[in-house]
């Protein structure tokens, strides 16, 4: 077996993950039909929504909550239990 | 050690990020996140073939702590190698939690979580529940309810029901291991937190079964995982409690529980359950609620 | 130097026990009770200081938290049999896979069914596929020597591979010989400290063991090259070896191959035995000499052929059966016999399954058959020691 043909990468050919949260970068958002808006007016800051996220996709700030459009699935669950209606679905491409 | 009050107290740095390939609305991808929060990144999570173990995809991780994968059935097994690892060099305050599906602990992983747990080692084991074999496509596991639909016990003429057979007890199980057990839910957030907040400092095994909402398997468009979460909760058939030293401790009490039926009417793998069906299911629901009423503050296990 | 007469079980203990490994995870099988009862008994009396003796309750959990100690960077030993290292097979992928230099002392015993207590070789060479280095102790004193070397070998960031170190169950591991037990000083100098770049530290969050997708194919290659550089490093180790405890071992062990026109190729205790007959052999005139396979994996195939490659007739012994096949390492020597210009007889023995003892008169029979299998120009692949039942 020609294995002299192999290089040995040492460290970097053994499978583990070094960077944490390296999926951040990776893009979800083709997986949406729908995507939340927020409503500043309406929000309460009651971080219901932030809280919820399955994918992390709400930043907290100051104002409210914040959508990242790269890693949102579109799941609806801030806009189902958003309680002031601060959140609405529209369609993706609208 | 923490006490949250409300969704306010929250942390709100997290160690878990968005870019993973869990479904949209994913329960126990939720609970991951939550749990992260209060757990901080000096922790390994040791996870168990799953629906989770697909949450790093190389070189992709969306978390910002160590997370071992080893196998199916050995994850209790691998935390307690890495607790003592830890521990002989000094890292004693680095948490080493489980984070597993039903399948791999009720069934596979059964004999390592238990001898773990009677061993006592200083780990969390957190069981994502969605009562199935999830990642495999939604097989029964003992974790499955009765009546629950799934493709190794799927409604048929000579069996309507899907799956006829009664779960086992396992918080009692664990309960009897002298250890912390606790159930938990995504729509009760701050006590889920409060459990695992008083579960690090123990100097012990604790035990947290969280309802892991599934939206592909239990056939529910994945908006309503919360809901989903608080209704099992409110009619019985999710109830929130601990057992320590034997004894119960019924987190969230109510006068009156819900029936079933709306629940049932929301997911897919109930909705065809014949009328017996849910009547024996209703019958199942109401016997455990009041034994946890009779037993509550009391020894129970 | 003084000599201490120890079972094979208490050799391997000595071994992790001047490692200082940090980890030990155990559960009991006959016949590596002896070994790890021996750690308990150290560990109670505050002679392992810093390790943790770890009762699990079955082997594949003894595995699986070796797997979670190494992850974090912990030196492991353990030890098992038989049945036992079944039950771990899955997971001595996973170690391999992880590239965590954890070193297990595995004590060989017959596989059921049926039952037996007693040694053959089918449990250990079962694991060939795993990834593992596999090392093949001839007596206690190799036992010993070989569990030392196995971390030095096995933690070289050239390979990072767990490894095994084998015995014959009842032969070496009950039975007391005399070795020589090294100092602590002498195995510090041997042996530096294990620092690895590849596992959890604080603040060095690592997800360990992801799935991959098409890169899975560039991780197993690494693995077949670390264990092939393992060739590289253990030459260089037996350099050191001998320099700090005056032992010299080789990549296979020749013995009286110079002139030889026959050689057995045996693995494990029988070597002994098969030296004993051959010596009385060579007196009567016969041009008989034996090679000792020591190290199964990675395989030495260089030193195999240039030991063989002046042999008129080999017999390969093989204290194992692949059932519907034959003898496990028959079909490797001739392998690496293959593209030799003069093609040697090469036959087959299947002995000792179940403990059968390999005896002088029993080595001088397959020695004879050999003899006729090349005036006949003939090899054969039989079982040689089917007693009447």
């Amino acid at each position: 077996m020609r294995e002299e043909a192999i290089p040995y990468k040492g460290i970097e050919g053994i499978p583990i993950i070094r960077e944490p949260g390296s999926a951040a970068k990776v893009n979800r958002g083709s997986w949406r039909l729908v995507r939340p808006v927020h409503h500043s007016e309406k929000c309460t800051k009651c971080k219901i929504c932030y809280t919820y996220c399955p994918d992390a996709a709400i930043n907290w700030t100051p104002d409210g909550p914040e959508i990242n459009l790269t890693s949102c699935k579109g799941c609806m669950i801030c806009v189902e239990e958003c309680p002031t209606g601060a959140l609405t679905e529209e369609k993706e491409g609208a | 050690m923490q006490e949250f009050k409300s969704l306010k107290d929250i942390p709100e740095q997290d160690y878990f990020t968005g870019g993973s390939s869990a479904c949209a609305g994913c329960g126990p991808s939720l609970g991951l996140k939550l749990a992260l929060k209060v757990l901080g990144p000096d922790t390994i999570i040791i996870n168990s073939a799953g629906c989770m173990t697909l949450l790093p995809l190389y070189p992709n991780t969306p978390l910002k702590a160590s997370w071992i994968h080893n196998a199916i059935e050995n994850a209790a097994s691998t935390a307690a190698g890495a607790r003592h690892g830890l521990d002989n060099m000094g890292n004693e305050d680095m948490n080493v939690v489980v984070y597993a599906g039903d399948g791999a602990t009720y069934d596979i992983g059964f004999a390592s979580l238990s001898a773990a747990a009677a061993k006592n080692e200083r780990i969390i084991y957190i069981c994502y529940n969605n009562q199935s074999y999830g990642n495999t496509g939604f097989q029964w596991s003992t974790a499955t309810p009765y009546g629950s639909e799934t493709k190794t016990t799927p409604r048929g003429k000579e069996n309507p029901t899907g799956t006829n057979i009664v779960n086992k007890d396992m918080l009692k199980i664990m309960g009897a291991h002298r250890v912390y057990a606790a159930t938990a839910s995504l729509a009760y957030p701050v006590d889920f937190l409060n459990k695992l907040s008083r579960a690090k400092e123990r100097d012990g095994f604790s035990y947290i079964e969280l309802l892991g909402a599934c939206t592909a398997g239990w056939n529910y468009d994945p908006r309503l995982t919360i809901k989903i979460s608080k209704l099992a909760v409110r009619c019985g058939m999710w109830p929130l409690y601990e057992i320590e030293h034997g004894m119960l401790n019924l987190n969230k009490d109510f006068s009156e529980l819900k029936p079933i039926d709306e629940f049932l009417k929301m997911q897919g793998r109930y909705r065809a359950l014949p009328p017996d069906g849910v009547d024996r299911l209703q019958a199942l629901i109401n016997e455990h609620w009041a034994e946890l009423k009779e037993y509550n503050k009391q020894r129970y296990v | 130097m003084k000599q201490t007469l120890v079972t094979g079980n208490e050799a391997a203990a000595w071994g992790a026990r001047l490692v200082r490994a940090k980890y030990i995870p155990n559960f009991p099988i006959t016949p590596q009770t002896e070994c790890i009862e021996t750690l308990a008994r150290w560990s109670a009396d505050g002679e392992l200081p810093g390790t943790y003796f770890d009762r699990m309750e079955s082997e594949h959990s003894v595995m699986s938290a070796a797997v979670g100690a190494a992850a974090v960077g912990s030196r492991v030993f353990t030890a098992t049999s038989s049945q036992g290292l079944l039950l771990m097979h899955e997971v001595l992928y996973i170690a391999a896979g992880m590239r965590l230099p954890i070193v297990m002392a595995t004590i060989s015993r017959g596989l059921s069914a049926p039952v037996t207590l007693w040694s053959d070789h089918n449990d250990f060479l079962d694991q060939r596929d795993s990834g593992w280095l596999m090392f093949h102790a001839e007596n206690n004193q190799e036992v010993l020597d070989m569990v030392l070397q196995a971390y030095r070998i096995a933690e070289d960031p050239r390979v990072l591979l767990p490894a095994m170190v084998n015995m014959d169950g009842y032969v070496l591991s009950f039975t007391d010989e005399p070795i020589i037990i090294p100092s602590p000083e002498q195995v510090e100098e041997f042996l530096p400290e294990y620092d690895p770049a590849h596992t959890i530290a604080k603040n060095r969050p690592v997800t360990v063991g992801p799935p991959v997708l098409d890169e899975y194919s560039i991780f197993r290659a690494q693995n077949h090259v670390a264990s092939r550089n393992a060739l590289t490093v253990i030459e260089e180790v037996q350099d050191d070896f001998e320099k700090i405890f005056g032992r010299r071992y080789h990549l296979v062990d020749e013995f009286m191959l110079e002139d030889a026109e026959l050689v057995l190729v045996t693995q494990g205790s029988m070597s002994t035995t098969a030296k004993a007959a051959i010596l009385e052999m060579r007196d009567e005139g016969i041009k008989v000499g034996l090679l000792r396979l020591r190290i199964i994996r990675p395989w030495p195939n260089e030193a195999v052929a240039r030991a063989l490659k002046d042999a008129k007739a080999i017999a390969v012994v093989d204290r194992n059966v692949a059932p519907g096949k034959g003898g496990i390492m028959f079909p490797e020597i001739i392998e690496t016999l293959f593209n030799l210009n003069k093609r040697p007889i090469v036959s087959g023995f299947v002995v000792g399954l179940g403990g059968n003892p390999q005896t002088e008169s029993k080595v001088k029979e397959i020695t004879n058959k050999l003899m006729d299998d090349l005036a006949a120009g003939r090899p054969r692949m039989e079982w040689n020691d089917l007693e009447e039942i």
